[in-house]
């Protein structure tokens, strides 16, 4: 049944003219902060006051300042900048992971889910890779190649692929057992027409939601391998470096883990809620079961 | 019931096989030739050409692959690069600090989890389920090694409650272990606490919705009873399962934590062993993990068919 109080009350004001009244204020703080995350890695050399990889010795371990921001790193590099330059690689990594989890994950899902015969085959190997964690499989990926920006969305996007497969193919399961799959089908619709235009349009939504949260997964694993020291070269500033880099000066100078861990996590936090709040709107079953 | 449990044997054997395959391709089929690397910068061709034929690399893969798998089913993992040991031996000495992080984090996480699960399920709507789906998600969002670093600095550099790093077994008295274990054994559960509170809440609303949890209030229950008596064995399963399936999530929050706490694990051994290109090592971490996550599972799924007649059939 319809929930009859929603919208609950008229809108009113700026916000609703935009259409954002429906949305709970957490979800816009959420996308107001990625929204000024991917203006900070868009514009990073107009935001960074210095240069995020120039060391300058004199000015080691600095305290925050109105010269320095955030303070200094152990090599004299500006925190702030580093930070802000830090956006790009996970902000790069996250989209890069979610694009190649939907370009492997999606034709594969609707292969298995559509072939029948396929099926058993690809869903055992989707087991295999599933049965490996992720964290495992990146890092032994990275051990065997230098590990670089593609390297690592690559190293990251393989272990993501078999949940958009399974999802897919879980969709597509009951979507074709629909009655108008069936009409198209007697209508004489060949195999790829039926896939794509009946079919395709039922994975939208899940995936969708499926593909955000593989966006903060990717973004977390990436800085978990950068922290590890075998993620992206210790030169680029990722968030996960910033915080590598800050390991050993943790007891003198806390903030040099502390300041890229909230952006992190921030950022993190932000996607996810994102990730619930599209969950609710495209999925009503679920929020009704109370997830 | 014998049959159920047979049946479900086989099919891991397909699974188990193809992460045999990935860890095998993993390596071989990776840029760059493994005796190169292993032979360092400035090695000549004959010296290149050497290790590769004591590895068998010079054999056509397919050969490789059945050698590799022959050995590995009698429980040889091959020598490890760097250090000469067996690898098998390498990875049992760093078994048991894993072991007991994992089983003190996931004592904690069940202590933790599940009550509070259960509070925000019975207080649906309510600020406390608010507050619980609020840390749930914070929880869930905030990198392992960010915790970490978080309660190193509160309680370990600022108030000096715990130690920070090193390892103690249980075996070195109750009071050392507490005091070296407990800071790496809250970081690794906070991600699983988040996760398991949500799963448990969400599977309580709805079993706390069906007509028996009504008949059991009727009937005069005491509520503790409803809750936990009648409610949480039926939502029991979701939760099983996850607690399965975050298998692989509580592998990659030990390596990222042994790391921070810099205890002697597996964990540790992985990283060790990427850094220092030890394929026969991680080919054999990741076999391993692989394996015991489909283990996991599958003792999961049994020990539904034995409480749950209905699984057995389906």
């Amino acid at each position: 049944m319809a929930d009859l109080s929603f919208p609950p009350k008229r809108p009113s004001g700026f916000m609703s003219s935009l259409g954002l009244h429906r949305f709970h204020w957490l979800t816009l703080a959420a996308c107001a902060t990625m929204l000024i995350i991917v203006l900070m890695a868009l514009a990073a050399p107009l935001i960074a006051p210095h240069s995020p990889i120039l060391m300058n010795p004199g000015q080691r371990l600095q305290p925050m300042s109105a010269e320095h921001l955030l303070g200094t790193d152990a090599l004299g590099r500006d925190l702030f900048s580093r930070i802000v330059y830090g956006a790009r690689v996970s902000l790069m990594v996250g989209a890069g992971a979610a694009l190649g989890a939907l370009i492997f994950g999606l034709p594969i899902g609707l292969i298995s889910g559509y072939f029948r015969m396929l099926d058993p085959f690809i869903m055992r190997v989707m087991d295999g890779m599933m049965a490996i964690p992720g964290i495992l499989f990146a890092v032994a990926l990275i051990a065997l190649v230098e590990p670089s920006v593609p390297t690592v969305i690559i190293a990251i996007t393989i272990p993501e692929i078999p949940l958009v497969v399974r999802l897919v193919r879980a969709r597509l399961l009951s979507a074709r057992e629909e009655p108008f799959v069936e009409a198209a089908v007697t209508m004489g619709g060949t195999p790829f027409s039926i896939l794509v235009r009946h079919l395709l349009p039922a994975t939208v939504a899940p995936l969708t939601i499926q593909l955000t949260y593989v966006f903060a997964a990717a973004i977390l694993i990436e800085s978990a391998l950068s922290f590890l020291g075998i993620g992206i070269g210790a030169e680029t500033p990722t968030w996960g470096n910033i915080m590598a880099s800050g390991r050993l000066y943790f007891a003198i100078n806390p903030w040099m883990i502390l300041w890229p861990a909230l952006v992190l996590t921030l950022c993190l936090l932000s996607i996810n809620i994102i990730g619930d709040a599209l969950r609710d709107l495209l999925d009503p079953q679920h929020k009704k079961r109370g997830a | 019931m014998y049959g159920f449990i047979f049946r479900r044997l086989l099919s891991a054997l397909p699974v188990v096989f193809i992460i045999a395959v990935i860890a095998f391709l993993l390596v071989h089929l990776a840029p760059g030739d493994p005796a190169v690397a292993i032979a360092g910068d400035g090695a000549s061709d004959d010296q290149i050409a050497a290790i590769r034929r004591s590895l068998g690399l010079d054999q056509p893969l397919p050969v490789q692959f059945v050698t590799w798998l022959t050995s590995l089913v009698q429980g040889d993992f091959g020598t490890s690069m760097i250090s000469r040991i067996p690898v098998s031996q390498l990875i049992l000495q760093r078994t048991e600090p894993t072991v007991v992080l994992a089983l003190y984090a996931m004592t904690i996480t069940l202590l933790v989890a599940v009550p509070v699960g259960v509070l925000a399920a019975w207080k649906s709507g309510e600020w406390v389920d608010r507050l619980v789906l609020a840390m749930s998600v914070i929880g869930f969002s905030m990198p392992v090694f960010v915790i970490g670093y978080l309660l190193i600095g509160a309680f370990g550099t600022n108030l000096r409650w715990f130690a920070v790093q090193g390892y103690k077994s249980p075996g070195d008295g109750l009071i050392p272990f507490l005091y070296t274990m407990t800071l790496p054994a809250i970081t690794l559960s906070t991600t699983y606490i988040a996760l398991i509170a949500r799963m448990t809440r969400a599977s309580m609303i709805e079993i706390l919705g069906e007509d028996f949890i009504r008949t059991a209030r009727a009937k005069g229950l005491q509520e503790r009873q409803v809750l936990f008596g009648h409610a949480l064995r039926n939502a029991a399963v979701p939760i099983i399962t996850v607690i399965g399936s975050g298998f692989a999530m509580m592998i990659s929050g030990v390596v990222i934590t042994e790391s921070v706490f810099n205890i002697p694990g597996i964990g540790r051994l992985v990283v060790d062993a990427v850094l220092g290109r030890d394929y026969p090592l991680i080919q054999a971490l990741i076999v391993l993990t692989g394996v015991l996550y489909v283990a996991i599972n599958l003792l999961i799924d049994i020990a539904y068919a034995i409480t749950d007649p209905r699984i057995r059939y389906s």
